[in-house]
């Protein structure tokens, strides 16, 4: 049980920004559970169409904090966004959370040229490379949602494990994660690695099927964020720290049982996702559809909002997105890491909400990745936190990881 | 010549601002409705510029140009290069962004936006006083629900009616239309809507 902390918000009129995917339930909920009023803000949620517009409309004030994609804040501050405000996010809006759909005359013609691929699951790009190295001039469309996403991370480590070029064999694209069903419907594009709940909506309209969550290429890796300014955190302390602890207590109420069906029907309003609650309930509650012609597979850490230090803005995440971002041509500069890490992964504002709500918290700013494949317990913290395996079953990325481990020393 | 590509889906608006903008001999403007594959439209025609509504979620995928295609020069968001705070401020509140191919410098680029600017402002303010008529009509017919229900079970007259919403409205610090959907909907959970 959390106790109440009194802040003293500087700013107590909020308008925060998300876009309509599953994974900004830590908003809706404490909007709809009265959270933030109990921590003394006003928040007026504003439904968005674009992270690009999410990026401006923080950067430029009418927005005073947002969901993003996890490496937004990172990319603004090293100013390789186009903008180049800088931004900074003290808690982690929830782990895992989207798949790599693809097209089913996609699907069937992989499984013609490579059935036994087909036995396991996750499904492996193996066949698609087999594809393509028999038609040469086959020029397959994959979306993503932006170019700083753990989607696009993803979606790229995916194909290069089997010996796809993403920029070469095939041709990438960014699309807004609601037009992706109806371009996949259409052929504009063959598969697309976006959040719920379009992948279970591609599924449930027969167009798709899933190949693989983010969950099993990563057991618990990073998805999406609380983003605001480096000026409007320095210029609101207390009413950062007050939506830090609204989102928290959301957090924790989202990982109870009960709590999953609820927000499912909140999220499915018309103000949030306008989207029929069917489509959005398995994965939140652990059941996913892989493909419309069998039953759903068990997934229950599809979403983790609390559990496994969900909210932490471990360092750790940071320094993949900047090898992600370095490994795709994005970052080319060389970077002071930890300073930039300590300045965009606010862990010291985590740590003082935490201790004053009476919630464990880590002392220290990284978490080794891959090396534990079952649940674990994490020391280095005021009180243990409870940790869910950390499992890199994509080989390329495991390489990837186990690199970033050995430079924490 | 400046070539200037305009992606918007409001007809109506971008008719008026291509225009005025081809008033100007020395830009060549291209209109792009948001239906059409928007990378295709940029490669075909190489803009130096590009006007699009803030809200289109195209957007993102005009950031992708950025990293993705490489052969392409790599458009930057014109808030960061070239405009003032001020213009920024103005270009948000209107709804209006745009992108700019990168090292361009332009006179006419900041003459273009305040054109694009000036016409996205008017929209914006033809739609708010649309949303407040919508608004007060809405408001209208909640009162008179609302009047309803207390004149039947209150046996109030219509006069009386209003005059308690509003002392109702008054006490609650909001306005009457929405003391009044309050009210409905404080009743409808009573079961008490007949």
């Amino acid at each position: 049980m959390t106790h109440t902390t009194h802040y003293h918000p500087e700013k107590t009129e909020l308008n925060i920004g998300f876009l309509p995917l599953t994974d900004c339930a830590p908003l809706v909920v404490a909007q709809e559970r009265g959270l933030f009023e109990k921590y003394g803000l006003n928040v007026h949620l504003q439904r968005e169409v674009s992270w690009a517009n999410i990026r401006d409309r923080v950067g430029f004030g009418s927005l005073d904090a947002a969901h993003m994609l996890a490496p937004m804040p990172l990319a603004a501050s090293l100013g390789i966004d186009g903008l180049g405000i800088a931004m900074q996010s003290a808690f982690s809006m929830g782990l895992n959370g989207s798949a790599i759909t693809l097209s089913r005359g996609l699907m069937e013609e992989m499984k013609q040229v490579q059935p036994e691929s087909f036995q396991c699951s996750p499904l492996s790009a193996e066949p698609l490379k087999k594809l393509l190295s028999e038609q040469r001039d086959r020029k397959l469309v994959f979306a993503h949602v932006f170019p700083y996403s753990q989607h696009h991370y993803l979606l790229n480590a995916w194909l290069e494990n089997a010996g796809i070029d993403p920029h070469k064999d095939v041709e990438l694209r960014v699309i807004p994660p609601q037009q992706m069903v109806l371009k996949l419907a259409n052929g504009e594009i063959d598969g697309f690695s976006a959040g719920e709940p379009w992948n279970q909506i591609a599924v449930r309209q027969g167009v798709a099927s899933i190949a693989t969550t983010s969950y099993e290429m990563w057991n618990n890796g990073p998805g999406k964020v609380l983003g605001v300014t480096k000026q409007w955190a320095d210029q609101y302390p207390q009413t950062h720290q007050a939506l830090i602890a609204s989102l928290l207590e959301a957090a924790q109420w989202l990982d109870e049982p009960e709590g999953r069906l609820q927000v499912a029907e909140w999220l499915s309003q018309p103000e949030y996702l306008n989207v029929p609650l069917a489509q959005i309930s398995g994965p939140l509650l652990g059941q996913c559809l892989y493909s419309g012609d069998e039953p759903a597979r068990s997934l229950p850490d599809f979403n983790c909002f609390y559990r496994y230090g969900a909210t932490i803005p471990w360092h750790s995440h940071g320094q993949f997105f900047l090898q992600q971002m370095r490994h795709t041509g994005q970052l080319t500069h060389k970077v002071n890491e930890p300073e930039l890490l300590n300045a965009v992964y606010r862990m010291d504002v985590y740590q003082s909400v935490a201790e004053s709500l009476g919630l464990p918290y880590p002392m220290s700013q990284y978490k080794p990745e891959v090396i534990h494949q079952s649940p674990w317990v994490f020391k280095d913290a005021s009180q243990p936190i409870s940790m869910g395996s950390s499992w890199v079953a994509t080989d390329k990325l495991r390489q990837q990881l186990l690199q970033l481990n050995a430079q924490q020393g | 010549m400046l070539k200037v590509m305009l992606v918007d889906g409001n007809a109506e608006r971008s008719d008026v601002l291509q225009n005025e903008l081809k008033a100007d001999d020395s830009v060549n403007v291209i209109v792009v409705d948001g239906s059409r594959d928007l990378m295709t439209e940029v490669r075909k025609y190489s803009p130096d510029i590009i006007i699009i509504e803030m809200a289109s979620p195209d957007r993102d995928t005009l950031e992708s140009l950025r990293t993705v295609n490489r052969e392409l020069p790599k458009p930057v968001v014109f808030f960061a290069e070239q405009s003032d705070y001020e213009t920024t401020q103005a270009a948000i509140n209107a709804g209006v962004s745009a992108y700019i191919v990168d090292g361009l410098s332009e006179n006419r680029l900041n003459s273009v936006m305040e054109v694009a600017i000036a016409r996205f402002k008017t929209f914006q303010q033809l739609k708010d006083e649309l949303e407040e008529t919508k608004g007060r009509l809405q408001d209208r017919k909640d009162v008179d629900k609302a009047k309803g229900i207390l004149m039947k079970h209150r046996q109030l007259s219509e006069e009386e009616a209003y005059q308690l919403l509003r002392k109702m409205a008054m006490d609650r610090n909001m306005k009457i239309g929405e003391a009044a959907r309050n009210f409905t909907a404080a009743m409808s959970l009573l079961g008490d809507i007949g």
